[in-house]
């Protein structure tokens, strides 16, 4: 199981303009990381307070409704963040091609 | 020193039993009545210690009493400080700073069921929206070199102001003075046609088409005023038209009063129903029209007998002089600086007449009408684009006309509701006009984009309309009632001015149903000479008989003349050059 994981993880990488791809759990910490610790400490904080907020924008919006996928496109990249209850699985691509 | 006698002076004691028993309860407190347990009365021996003491020395201040407390509370220190968050998040036991430590944790938290389902789970949505990015460019701007479209025409009156006068005088004439900001002269009269014996208010007003509550400036007619017109290019003279026949020039800056006036015995005999300026060059003339069946020209310098008079008959027979008793009156007349020589006349009698000023005999300055309506024509006015076609309203229509054709109109529309007072093109848009009726509608036609209604239609007033009259640049309207409402009102822009190609089209209108009126004229008149024709072999023989009965008759004369002329020669020719041929 741990090994699919892994493989998940190796997959996603070998996208095409994949930059990195990192998780976090709930409280913020990164799980797992292909950038440097700082990066990814940074990565976890901003997006998981991010992803905070918007669950609660669509959660209060309406409350049978709630956040499936979230994206912050930028003029360099683009961040695409899948939340989950537990995690958060954040991949960074880079769209200018 | 004193010695007290305690005399009577025992000292009160109360004294009860209680029983052991009885100790420890709680005390029963029960209300009783008073009663006297011991009274000390006053010693009369003792009074004989005291003096009375009087005057008595008492300092007083007569300050509100005050007092001072002073408290100190607890000091709280504030400081401002801030934090750096730099991580955080991990449990107790692990160190920050120990890589051991963090590491076992990850892993611990990798080999979770939760964390590996999670990651599972959330696969195949992250990969499909790479996969998106990486095919298309989804957040680029589409169309963007696509040029705007024109927007929608919204076709918009609204009613920007209203000026009533306070004596509710129907109103009779409204004019728009030349200047850049111009303001609205407006005429009130009850056109009934005697002059009414109630002294009413002749008063007219000029409006500031923004100050709603009172006129800018008032003038006096001597008597109802029906024609009210503003000098070209002057803006403060005002030429009026009265119910009397005669005409009032005013200076608005001299005086409320008329600066001159025409006299009644060398103008009009009936109130004047018109009135135009002429001749842009000299300024100075204009001319009326009036039910009295003459057009005068006048001078406004010298108003004391018109330039000139024309009669307008038309319908002459034979070699009958125009006269009064012959002529038509005149209810609208209509001057276009493009043709300065030629005017078009409405009459009462529901006949337009084109006239030609320079004409040499009068039938020849009355060159031809048109049966307009049924009643009297209310207005006509040349169109700005084509100077050959003008429309006319009276009754229940509205017609547009033109010059080259004498049949009928050449554009008609259904006959409205209530009668239709007055009518009038756009002034800067070519295929637009405008209309009002008796039931207070304003309605704004638009000939190319919708043939059979009107474009916009709007309730301006419970009462009915009788006057309108735009602004030459075309954004305000002024239209009056029966009741001296004055409404200002608003066109949107896209009713002002023209589109491109307005001007081309409407000349295409134009010529289309010129031609159409052609062509169903010159079939119908085929269509007659055909019936001719066929009753014709019938007639024929009859013209010939008659042809040979004149021949007869012309060969008896001859030979009766000539039997007589042998016999005058017999006779001797005494009476030879008496008799003449016949």
């Amino acid at each position: 199981m741990a090994t699919e994981v892994e493989e998940t993880i190796k997959r996603i990488q070998a996208h095409k303009g994949v930059m990195g791809v990192v998780i976090v759990n709930h409280e913020g910490i990164p799980i797992k990381s292909s950038l440097d610790n700082a990066t990814s400490v940074l990565y976890a904080g901003l997006i998981g307070q991010l992803t905070e907020k918007a669950r609660n924008v669509v959660r209060e919006m309406d409350s049978t409704n709630e956040l499936s996928f979230l994206r912050v496109r930028s003029r360099r990249h683009e961040i695409l963040i899948a939340p989950d209850r537990e995690f958060i699985l954040i991949v960074i691509q880079n769209t200018s091609d | 020193m004193k010695k007290f006698k305690i005399g009577t002076y025992r000292q009160s004691n109360y004294a009860y039993t209680k029983l052991r028993k009885t100790f420890g309860r709680q005390p029963l407190f029960q209300i009783v009545p008073a009663h006297i347990i011991d009274s000390i009365n006053s010693d009369v021996e003792l009074h004989k210690e005291y003096v009375l003491r009087n005057p008595v020395h008492r300092e007083i201040q007569a300050t509100l009493p005050q007092s001072e407390h002073d408290t100190n509370t607890k000091q709280i220190v504030m400081h401002e400080q801030g934090i750096n968050h730099t991580e955080g998040g991990w449990p107790r036991d692990v160190h920050l700073y120990n890589e051991d430590h963090l590491n076992r944790h990850r892993r611990r938290v990798q080999h979770e069921d939760n964390y590996v389902h999670s990651i599972l789970n959330m696969r195949p949505q992250i990969e499909h929206f790479i996969d998106q990015n990486n095919a298309i460019d989804m957040y680029q701007t589409y169309f963007a070199d696509m040029e705007a479209r024109a927007p929608v025409e919204k076709y918009n009156v609204q009613i920007a102001n209203v000026f009533r006068d306070p004596f509710c005088r129907p109103v009779s004439s409204i004019a728009w003075t030349d200047e850049k900001r111009a303001k609205l002269v407006a005429s009130y009269c009850h056109k009934n046609f005697q002059e009414s014996e109630t002294n009413e208010k002749n008063v007219c007003y000029v409006w500031d088409i923004n100050k709603q509550t009172s006129p800018v400036q008032e003038f006096s007619p001597t008597h109802g005023c029906w024609q009210v017109v503003c000098a070209p290019l002057e803006s403060d003279i005002l030429i009026t038209g009265l119910v009397n026949g005669t005409i009032n020039v005013f200076d608005i800056r001299a005086s409320s009063n008329p600066v001159s006036s025409s006299s009644i015995y060398n103008s009009h005999f009936a109130p004047i129903t018109a009135l135009r300026y002429t001749h842009l060059r000299t300024n100075t003339e204009f001319f009326t029209g009036s039910p009295d069946g003459q057009c005068l020209w006048w001078d406004k310098r010298n108003l004391s007998k018109p330039i000139d008079r024309l009669l307008m008959s038309v319908k002459l027979e034979g070699n009958e002089a125009p006269s009064f008793t012959n002529s038509e009156g005149v209810s609208s007349l209509e001057f276009d600086r493009g043709l300065p020589t030629k005017f078009l006349c409405g009459t009462e009698s529901g006949l337009i007449i084109n006239a030609n000023r320079m004409g040499r005999s009068h039938s020849e300055v009355l060159t031809s009408y048109w049966n307009a309506h049924t009643g009297l024509v209310r207005a006509v006015q040349r169109s700005p684009c084509t100077l050959r076609m003008f429309i006319s309203c009276g009754d229940y229509r509205v017609r547009i006309w033109s010059e080259e054709v004498r049949t009928a109109p050449i554009i008609v529309t259904n006959p409205y509701r209530s009668e239709v007072t007055d009518v009038c093109w756009a002034p800067l848009r070519y295929t637009s006009y405008m209309a009002v009726t008796e039931d207070g509608v304003f309605h704004y036609w638009d000939l190319i984009r919708k043939y059979h209604q009107p474009t916009a239609k709007l309730r301006v007033s419970r009462h009915g309309l009788n006057k309108l009259m735009p602004h030459p640049k075309g954004q305000s309207i002024g239209v009056g009632d029966n009741v001296g409402s004055l409404f200002l009102l608003h066109l949107s822009e896209n009713m002002i001015s023209s589109g491109p190609n307005d001007k081309q089209l409407m000349h295409q209108i134009y010529n289309r149903e010129t031609k159409r009126e052609h062509n169903v004229d010159t079939r119908f008149k085929e269509q007659r000479l055909k019936m001719r024709v066929e009753t014709e072999p019938t007639a024929e023989i009859n013209e010939d008989e008659e042809n040979n009965s004149i021949d007869d008759l012309e060969q008896l004369t001859k030979e009766y003349l000539n039997t007589v002329q042998e016999e005058m020669g017999e006779i001797g020719g005494i009476l030879n050059g008496r008799f003449s041929l016949i």
